[in-house]
């Protein structure tokens, strides 16, 4: 393990335990993330991306079966006491949410909220934090910062509530940032901004950074490395600029040339249900190249791809 | 001997529901054969014997004026099982019945919320008291009085219910294709009303057994020589250091069957909760897709 | 949030009226001519002549007929005038005012110890769910809800005032008076809003921001009692608001035992007297407090959580 990983995930599997038999959110995940790299994990809705994230943060319901490790700043989170984790959390993993409003609490003040989060990193006085929390919101974007600290989030809207929350980053100065479909709720005009200040936020912290989203249009705009999921498992791994640009798993090329050109091709098929998944690669119903082997034995990765075909 | 744990089911139902419905069985089963189980005639005065602690002659002890406390509370069932089950089947029925009217006529629904929010203002045993001192005592203005705060809850919640219902279509879709309005009362609306009516209906049947005791308490509900648990409880008060065990086992039977109730009722919310909820899969899937 | 306050007392008048027509219907409807009651208790004979019961019944206004008599009886209500007691000779508002002081002294201490049983228990309750602690909580709160205030009442007198003889049974006036009826009262109408709490932490629990705080690193003391809790109060707030204006007059048994000097005891009194004046004024009272705690609640609530000054008013059951 070198010096300059920061996040080593290794063989995590995520199941829930349910009457219709065991759901496997994510099945030997395995992910390294180096110290300044910018990574995304793209997929489909309820392919386990948002698992793995959760995973990581230790904040999967307490139902869920993990195994694995996750390793990072080279110690395995997964043994750690709560309180242990507790520590990690916020001062060296932090997280930003898909729907700023809901994540936000909304009998307390943006102020309040920011405020809290300031304490938690420099212990400062409440005044104090007050004052730099307005100061980040200015740095977060938000126009007339003085005003909106007393507002609640219910009376800010999606794209300034995700600022709020880059603003806690700000506040935080993780080392690990994780942004879970960051963007996805806002309005298309929002979206670029918030895409743009969350460029700049990666920079000036120099953070490390994990986006999961199922647009590799953001994707490509924020990140450097690309690690793509279907169905549990991560199916092609890469810079960003070679997966999407010459994708070597089936899954890549079709999801890539589903929304190229002026008429969108959706991909045949639906995704597999996570308790039903189908025999030998979980791709393969829907896969235009899939042979007999693809049928029958599930492909281990190889060379950044999983696939028989390679 | 299994432990009893949150899923333990007896003949399909639920740990408290089981046992509830069985003390309500008994107990209604002991209100009606109480002339036969019962030890001694509950009014007859065995004064050698009075405040006689309990005893293999007398297993609840006596009285004051020596009657046999069990058999007293025995009988006593019938009184408070009898006046509120009745008084529960009829503000439910009035209940319903505005609560649906409120939510189908829009006209009405504006009134009949005022009024209902009007009656909500007064404790339940306030208005009570004050019907009895209109009627006088006696079991018809008993359970007048118990009927007359009891129907605003019904009311409101059934016309929660009846306006959910309107609201997912069923009846706009009914009345399109020409459905009578008799017809989408009665079989849009009510179904979806009964579960929750039955829920209230049964916890409040333990409300009104208490407000009976309560009434009895205060000398103003069924009147004597009828037993009745309140006023047992009364009559053992100032005996309470050297015969305690009138007033405790007086106590002790109201909390038994209000206990019975409570647990049905209980036991059918979580049922009706359950049904609502999503299987575990959906639920699951939901925690999946952020 | 003026602007909230304003709509809920507009919202609150026709209700005021409802109230003061449903009272002056109950005591119309009374057998018995007040104006003969009120001579003869007055005059102390049986037969008062009848000159004194007409001038009577002109000044209550009892020859008009109905509606103008209601209006009549509202404009007296009005000034202040709510007639006097039988009993005492005394006007209404007098005896109203004595009690009054005696019922807010015991409904509050009542809800003081509510609520320090019913916070903590229904938050732990919430936060150690399915464990011993829950479980626990949930069957005492079951055997509370099934025993009436008066038998906790009985039996705390048995235990305490009977057999260990630590406090006295009945009495006003001291701390040591208030503790048994306030800790009966307490009990019996702690079990529902525990379980209010406990079903209110569990879906502010399980909502989203909460992820958002444990994300952070706060402690989880941090994430229950301050995130989670502030969004779970709102509904027991306004159960315990709808409890306290109820324990002014449906306190009514514990008083008696008591021989507590409340509202409760002081209608019962003049109902069992047939004092018409002053059970009606005492009815009265207890309706008008119920209406104006809980709006003093719902501002309260519209304070914690800012959301309620723009939705429409929800009445909660």
């Amino acid at each position: 393990m070198t010096r300059n990983v920061l996040l080593h995930i290794e063989s995590l599997s995520v199941r829930f335990p349910t009457p219709e038999g065991p759901v496997r959110a994510a099945e030997r995940v395995t992910l390294t993330l180096e110290k300044g790299d910018s990574c995304c994990l793209v997929g489909e809705s309820g392919c386990g991306k948002t698992m793995v994230a959760m995973a990581v943060m230790r904040l999967l319901p307490s139902n869920a079966l993990i195994s694995g490790r996750i390793l990072f700043k080279g110690r395995d989170l997964l043994p750690l006491s709560e309180r242990s984790m507790r520590a990690v959390r916020g001062r060296d993993i932090a997280m930003i949410f898909e729907q700023p409003t809901a994540y936000l609490n909304p009998v307390f003040t943006i102020g309040d909220q920011i405020a809290e989060t300031v304490r938690i990193r420099d212990g400062l006085s409440r005044r104090n934090a007050k004052a730099k929390a307005i100061d980040l919101l200015h740095r977060a974007g938000i126009p007339s910062p003085d005003d909106r600290c007393r507002q609640y989030p219910h009376q800010l809207s999606g794209g300034m509530n995700q600022r709020v929350m880059i603003a806690m980053v700000l506040a935080l100065k993780p080392a690990l940032l994780i942004a879970d479909e960051p963007t996805t709720a806002l309005d298309a005009t929002v979206q670029c901004r918030i895409i743009d200040l969350l460029k700049r936020t990666v920079a000036e912290l120099g953070t490390t950074f994990l986006l999961i989203t199922h647009d590799y249009e953001t994707a490509s705009a924020l990140c450097t490395n690309a690690a793509v999921m279907y169905a549990g498992q991560i199916v092609e791994t890469g810079s960003v600029k070679r997966v999407f640009a010459d994708p070597g798993h089936p899954y890549t090329r079709a999801m890539v040339n589903a929304l190229r050109g002026d008429v969108p091709r959706p991909i045949p098929g639906r995704v597999p249900s996570l308790c039903h998944l189908p025999c030998g690669c979980r791709f393969h119903p829907r896969c235009s190249e899939a042979d007999v082997r693809c049928r029958v034995e599930a492909p281990a990765m190889e060379n950044r791809i999983r696939c028989h075909l390679n | 001997m299994r432990r009893i744990t949150a899923r333990t089911r007896f003949l399909g139902l639920p740990t408290g529901l089981f046992a509830g419905l069985w003390l309500m069985i008994l107990l209604v089963a002991a209100g009606v054969t109480a002339p036969w189980i019962s030890p001694h005639d509950p009014v007859e005065q065995h004064l050698e014997k009075r405040l006689s602690p309990p005893c293999p002659e007398f297993l609840l002890g006596t009285d004051a004026l020596g009657r046999c406390v069990a058999s007293r509370l025995i009988y006593g069932i019938r009184p408070s099982v009898g006046i509120s089950l009745s008084v529960t089947a009829l503000v439910a029925a009035v209940g319903m019945a505005v609560g649906m009217l409120s939510a189908y006529y829009r006209a009405l629904d504006n009134i009949m919320m005022r009024v209902t929010d009007c009656f909500f203002a007064f404790p339940a045993i306030v208005l009570a008291l004050v019907m009895i001192a209109i009627l006088g005592p006696g079991i018809k203005s008993l359970v007048i009085a118990l009927a007359v705060p009891g129907w605003p809850k019904y009311a409101r919640v059934v016309r929660s219910v009846a306006l959910s219902v309107k609201e997912r279509g069923f009846v706009e879709a009914t009345r399109a294709i020409g459905g009578r309005n008799t017809y989408i009362l009665c079989r849009c609306m009510l179904p979806a009303v009964w579960a929750p009516v039955m829920t209230i209906a049964t916890v409040g049947m333990g409300g009104k057994v208490i407000h009976i005791a309560s009434l009895g308490f205060l000398g103003l509900g069924v009147q004597p020589p009828t037993p009745e648990w309140g006023t047992i409880l009364n009559q053992g008060l100032p005996f309470l250091g050297i015969a305690p065990h009138i007033s405790l086992s007086a106590g002790a039977f109201i909390m038994i069957t209000v206990l019975s109730f409570t647990l049905v009722g209980e036991g059918l919310r979580e049922a009706a909760d359950a049904k609502h909820n999503a299987p575990a899969m959906e639920q699951l899937l939901k925690v999946q897709i952020p | 949030m003026i602007g909230y306050i304003l709509k809920r007392i507009a919202a609150l008048i026709p209700i005021l009226f409802g109230i003061s027509a449903v009272s002056f219907l109950l005591f119309y409807l009374c057998p018995g001519d007040p104006a003969q009651i009120a001579v003869s208790a007055l005059m102390g004979t049986e037969t008062p002549p009848e000159e004194a019961i007409e001038a009577v019944r002109l000044e209550m206004g009892l020859h008009l007929p109905f509606p103008a008599q209601y209006a009549y009886w509202l404009k007296r209500v009005g000034t202040g005038d709510l007639g006097y007691s039988y009993q005492t000779g005394r006007s209404v508002i007098r005896e109203i005012s004595a009690a009054l002081p005696a019922s807010a002294w015991l409904a509050g201490a009542a809800i003081t110890l509510m609520g320090l049983i019913v916070v903590p228990l229904g938050v732990i309750s919430a936060a150690r769910k399915n464990t011993i602690w829950d479980k626990t909580a949930l069957l005492g709160s079951l055997m509370a809800i099934s025993t009436p205030d008066f038998f906790i009442a009985v039996l705390f007198i048995f235990f305490f005032s009977v057999s260990l003889k630590v406090l006295p049974v009945a009495g006003y006036g001291t701390w040591e008076n208030v503790v048994l009826p306030a800790s009966a009262l307490a009990l019996s109408n702690a079990a529902i809003s525990m379980r209010l709490m406990r079903t209110s932490m569990l879906a502010a629990l399980g909502e989203k921001y909460i992820v958002t705080a444990r994300s952070k690193g706060l402690y989880e003391f941090t994430v229950v009692a301050r995130h989670a809790l502030k969004n779970a109060m709102v509904p027991v707030l306004t159960y315990a608001g709808a409890q306290f204006g109820y324990l002014f007059g449906g306190a009514v048994v514990v008083e008696t035992i008591f021989m507590w000097p409340g509202l409760g005891r002081l209608l019962v009194e003049s109902v069992k007297a047939r004092d018409v004046f002053v059970a009606q004024g005492c009815v009265l009272t207890i309706a008008f407090l119920y209406v104006l705690i809980n709006l003093a609640v719902d501002v309260l609530c519209a304070v914690i959580d800012h959301r309620i000054r723009y939705a429409p008013h929800h009445r909660k059951n």
